[in-house]
C-alpha cells in the first residue's frame, strides 16, 4: 500500500517535472540598477503575458559587482541569457565572442530595425553586426534654478543661446559673497567636456580608435569653454565640489545652472526645488559647429552561452518593441528609441519641470569615443584637467600631457 | 589494542606462533611514529583549511603575476613583464610614497595609545569603564561609516575641521583635494579608529607589570615619570612591540578608509592618493588587469615582509624580555 502510493507520487511528480520544462523556457536578465527594476518588471509581465511559456527572471547586480561577476561568467561559460551592456564595456564583450550578434535573427522575423535612430544602432553596432535593439536614450542637457535668475535679474535662457551667452550668464548669476555660482566646471568627461570638444567640431579620439586627439583645436577650445568659466569664477573650484557634489550644490540653491544627463530628472523631481517650481530645462547652448549633446544608450545582449538562442532574442525584440517603450517612457528613467513616446516622459515630470526640452535635445545627439580598454584612458582624464580649470597650466600643456597619457594607454591595447 | 592482539594470536594461520614477538614487531609501528602519525591525523583538517585558504591563494596570485590575463578567460605566459611594467609604472612609486607616508603617519597611534592607556591604567581614575568604552567605540564601528562622517568633517567649505581651527585664526585647507596632506588627513582617521584596540592589548600587557617593581622603585626614589621610563616601559615593551607589528601590517594595506574618503569621479587628486591597495584594486576590479594586480600585490607582500623582517631584527635593540 506504502510502496503503491510512494511509486504513484514519484510517478506524478516526474510528469509534473517533465511537463514543466517542456513548455516553460526560464530565461535569466541581469540588469544593475534597481531603481529601474519596478519599470522593467512591467514591461517583463507584458512580455510574460504575451509568451506564457517563457519566464524571465529579473536579477539586479549592483553596478561594483556587475561586471566582475560577468567577467567571472563568462570565463565558467554561465552568462545570462540576456543582460544589459553599456557602450564602454561593449566593444570588448563583442571582439571576445561573449556576445550574440542578431543580424540573421532579426531578418527572419522582420523586425523593422530602421525605426530605431542610427546614433543608437552604432553604439551597439560591431564589424558591421548590430548585437542589440537599444531602446532608451538619454542626452545632456541644462538644468537651471528659477529664483536664481529671478534675484539677479537675469533672462531665462532661450533655446537658440550659444556659448558666449552661456558663459554671460553664468558670470551674471554668480554671487560669491552669499556662495552662489552661476554653474559647476565639474570633472566629468561624459556631462562637461566631451559635449563642448564635440561642439567645437572634433572628439578626444580617431574614427579608426588608434590616436588620441588631445592635441586638436577642437578638443583645446573644447575644454577652454569650461576653463575659461572656472577661471572667470563662474564655478566653485574643483576641490570645493570634490567635497560637496555639483547635483548637491544644484538642489540647495547654490548653482543657477548646471550640465547633467536627462537621467538626473527622477532624483530632481523628488527635491524641493522641483516642488517650488524653480527647476528649468534648456538644450545646450550652441558652440562654434553645433549643439550636438552626449547620448548613451543601454544595450539588452544575448549571452553567447545561452541555450534558449530564440527566447533570448524574442525577449530582446520585445524590449526594444514600442509597446516596451510606452510602459519604459511612463517609467520617467529615459526616453527611447521612438519619438512618439517622449510625451509620456514629458508627462511623468508635468508638475515638476518642463521636460519637452530633453525631447528636443534627443534629436541632436552624438554617441560616446570608445575602444577597448576605455576604462584605462578615461580615468586619466580628471587628473590632467582639474589643474586647467585650476589654472595651474595652461589649456594647451594640460591636454599635450594629456594626450601623451591616452596614447600610451591606446598602444597597450 | 591489546585485546585486538590476543585475538590474532589465537589465530595460528594468520599469525603463527614461531613468528612470536618479531613478526609482531615488525608490522607494528614504533609509538614514536603512531604518536606522530595521530598527531599529523589532528592537524589534517586545518592543514587543508590553511592550505586552501592561505597558500592556494598567494601561490596563485604569484603564477598569476608572471601571466596576461584575458579580461573573460585566458591566460599567457609572459615571464617578469608584468614586474617589468610595475617598475616603470610611475603611479606604482605614488602608491609605493603613500603606502610609506600612511604607515609612518599611523605609527603615532602607538604614543598615543601608551599614553592613554597608561592614564586608563591608573586606579584612580573615575568612570574608568565609561572612558575604556569611549575609546574602543570606533574600534567596533563600520569603517565605511568612520570615512563618510569624517570626509563631511573634512569639507572644505562646511566640514567641522575648518570651521574649529578657523576659530584659532587657520586658514581653510581643502583636505581631501590637497596632495600630501589628504594622505596625512586620512591616516589621522585611521588612528582615530584603530586607537582603540592598541589601549586595549597596551591595557593588558600593563596588568602584567608586577607592582612589586613599583613599589621597589619607589623605595628607590624614582618619581612616576621615571618609573614609567624605566620601568614600565621596559615591561611593556613586547606589547609595543607586538602592537607596532600588527599596526604597520594594517596599515600598509589600508584600503576601505581611502576607497570611502576619496571618489576617483569627483577628486582631482584622488591619483595623488592611492595606496598600493587602492591602486590594486583600480587595476584589478575596474581595468581588470588580474595579472599586473597580481603583480601589485606581490610587491606589496614582499615590502611588507621585508618591513616585518626589520622590525623583528631591530626589536633586539629595544624590546626587553626579562621578567
Amino acid at each position: 500500500m506504502t510502496l503503491r502510493r510512494t511509486t504513484a507520487a514519484c510517478a506524478a511528480l516526474v510528469a509534473l517535472a517533465t511537463s514543466a520544462s517542456a513548455a516553460d523556457v526560464k530565461l535569466r536578465y541581469a540588469i544593475w540598477d534597481q531603481s529601474q527594476a519596478p519599470t522593467l518588471q512591467k514591461i517583463i509581465d507584458a512580455y510574460e503575458a504575451k509568451n506564457p511559456t517563457i519566464d524571465v527572471e529579473l536579477q539586479v547586480t549592483p553596478w561594483s559587482k556587475y561586471w566582475t561577476k560577468l567577467q567571472t561568467e563568462a570565463g565558467n561559460g554561465n552568462l545570462p541569457d540576456v543582460f544589459w551592456m553599456n557602450p564602454f564595456n561593449f566593444p570588448l564583450y563583442a571582439s571576445n565572442g561573449v556576445v550574440l550578434p542578431i543580424d540573421d535573427l532579426v531578418k527572419e522575423s522582420g523586425f523593422d530595425v530602421d525605426a530605431i535612430p542610427e546614433v543608437m544602432r552604432d553604439i551597439y553596432s560591431y564589424d558591421g553586426s548590430l548585437y542589440s535593439l537599444p531602446n532608451n536614450r538619454d542626452a545632456i542637457v541644462v538644468w537651471y534654478n528659477k529664483s536664481i535668475f529671478e534675484n539677479a535679474g537675469v533672462d531665462l535662457p532661450t533655446a537658440d543661446w550659444d556659448w558666449a551667452d552661456f558663459q554671460d550668464t553664468a558670470a551674471a548669476l554668480t554671487d560669491a559673497d552669499n556662495g552662489v555660482w552661476g554653474t559647476a566646471a565639474y570633472l566629468n568627461f561624459r556631462q562637461v567636456w566631451i559635449n563642448t570638444i564635440h561642439q567645437a567640431g572634433g572628439s578626444i579620439l580617431s574614427e579608426d580608435e588608434q590616436t588620441a586627439q588631445w592635441n586638436t583645436d577642437a578638443a583645446i577650445e573644447g575644454v577652454r569653454f569650461w576653463a575659461e568659466i572656472a577661471q572667470a569664477g563662474s564655478s566653485p573650484t574643483v576641490d570645493q565640489l570634490a567635497d560637496t557634489d555639483q547635483y548637491s550644490m544644484f538642489l540647495s540653491g547654490k548653482l543657477g545652472m548646471i550640465y547633467a544627463g536627462s537621467w538626473v530628472g527622477v532624483g530632481f523631481a523628488e527635491s524641493e526645488l522641483a516642488a517650488s517650481g524653480d527647476i528649468g530645462v534648456q538644450v545646450l547652448p550652441k558652440g562654434p559647429q553645433n549643439r550636438s549633446a552626449s547620448t548613451s544608450s543601454l544595450g539588452n545582449m544575448i549571452g553567447a552561452t545561452t541555450k534558449n538562442v530564440d527566447e533570448a532574442y524574442k525577449f530582446v525584440e520585445f524590449m526594444g518593441s514600442k509597446e516596451a517603450a510606452a510602459i519604459y517612457t511612463a517609467g520617467g528613467i529615459a526616453l527611447a528609441a521612438y519619438p512618439e513616446y517622449d510625451q509620456n516622459f514629458i508627462d511623468y515630470y508635468k508638475g515638476k519641470f518642463d521636460a519637452q526640452p530633453i525631447s528636443d535635445q534627443i534629436g541632436d545627439v552624438f554617441g560616446l569615443p570608445r575602444s577597448f580598454n576605455s576604462p584605462e584612458w578615461l580615468k586619466l582624464q580628471n587628473p590632467e584637467i582639474a589643474p586647467i580649470f585650476k589654472g595651474e597650466v595652461s589649456v594647451e600643456e594640460g591636454l599635450a600631457d594629456l594626450q601623451e597619457a591616452m596614447q600610451a594607454a591606446l598602444d597597450r591595447e | 589494542m591489546t585485546s585486538m592482539t590476543k585475538t590474532s594470536m589465537t589465530k595460528p594461520t594468520e599469525r603463527p606462533a614461531s613468528a612470536g614477538r618479531e613478526g609482531r614487531s615488525k608490522f607494528r609501528l614504533s609509538e614514536k611514529t603512531r604518536e606522530a602519525l595521530t598527531g599529523y591525523l589532528l592537524i589534517l583538517p586545518l592543514f587543508f583549511g590553511v592550505t586552501i585558504l592561505f597558500f592556494y591563494p598567494i601561490a596563485r596570485s604569484i603564477e598569476l603575476s608572471f601571466m596576461k590575463t584575458g579580461i573573460f578567460s585566458g591566460e599567457t605566459f609572459v615571464g617578469l613583464a608584468q614586474y617589468k611594467r610595475l617598475f616603470s609604472d610611475p603611479q606604482t612609486w605614488v602608491a609605493t610614497r603613500n603606502t610609506f607616508i600612511y604607515a609612518l603617519v599611523a605609527l603615532f597611534e602607538i604614543p598615543i595609545a601608551v599614553f592613554f592607556a597608561t592614564l586608563l591604567h591608573s586606579k584612580n581614575l573615575k568612570f574608568l569603564s565609561g572612558y575604556r568604552v569611549f575609546f574602543f567605540l570606533p574600534v567596533v564601528t563600520l569603517p565605511s561609516a568612520i570615512g563618510m562622517i569624517w570626509a563631511l568633517m573634512y569639507n572644505g567649505d562646511f566640514g567641522i575641521v575648518n570651521y574649529v581651527s578657523g576659530l584659532f585664526g587657520a586658514p581653510k585647507i581643502s583636505w581631501l583635494t590637497t596632495p600630501y596632506v589628504v594622505i596625512i588627513a586620512v591616516a589621522f582617521v585611521g588612528i582615530w579608529m584603530g586607537l582603540g584596540r592598541s589601549i586595549i592589548l597596551i591595557l593588558a600587557g600593563l596588568q602584567t607589570v608586577p607592582k612589586e617593581l613599583h613599589e621597589a622603585a619607589e623605595i628607590d626614589g624614582a618619581g612616576p615619570i621615571r618609573q614609567f621610563f624605566d620601568v614600565t616601559l621596559p615591561m611593556i615593551s613586547p606589547t609595543v612591540f607586538l602592537v607596532a607589528v600588527l599596526n604597520v601590517i594594517a596599515s600598509m594595506q589600508v584600503f576601505d578608509l581611502i576607497f570611502i574618503m576619496i571618489n576617483p569621479d569627483t577628486n582631482p587628486i584622488y591619483r595623488e592618493a592611492q595606496t598600493l591597495v587602492v591602486y590594486f584594486y583600480e587595476v584589478g576590479f575596474i581595468d581588470s588587469n588580474r595579472g599586473y594586480a597580481a603583480a601589485i600585490s606581490i610587491f606589496l607582500l614582499v615590502i611588507i615582509m621585508a618591513i616585518t623582517g626589520l622590525q623583528f631584527w631591530l626589536q633586539r635593540r629595544w624590546v626587553n624580555y626579562d621578567r
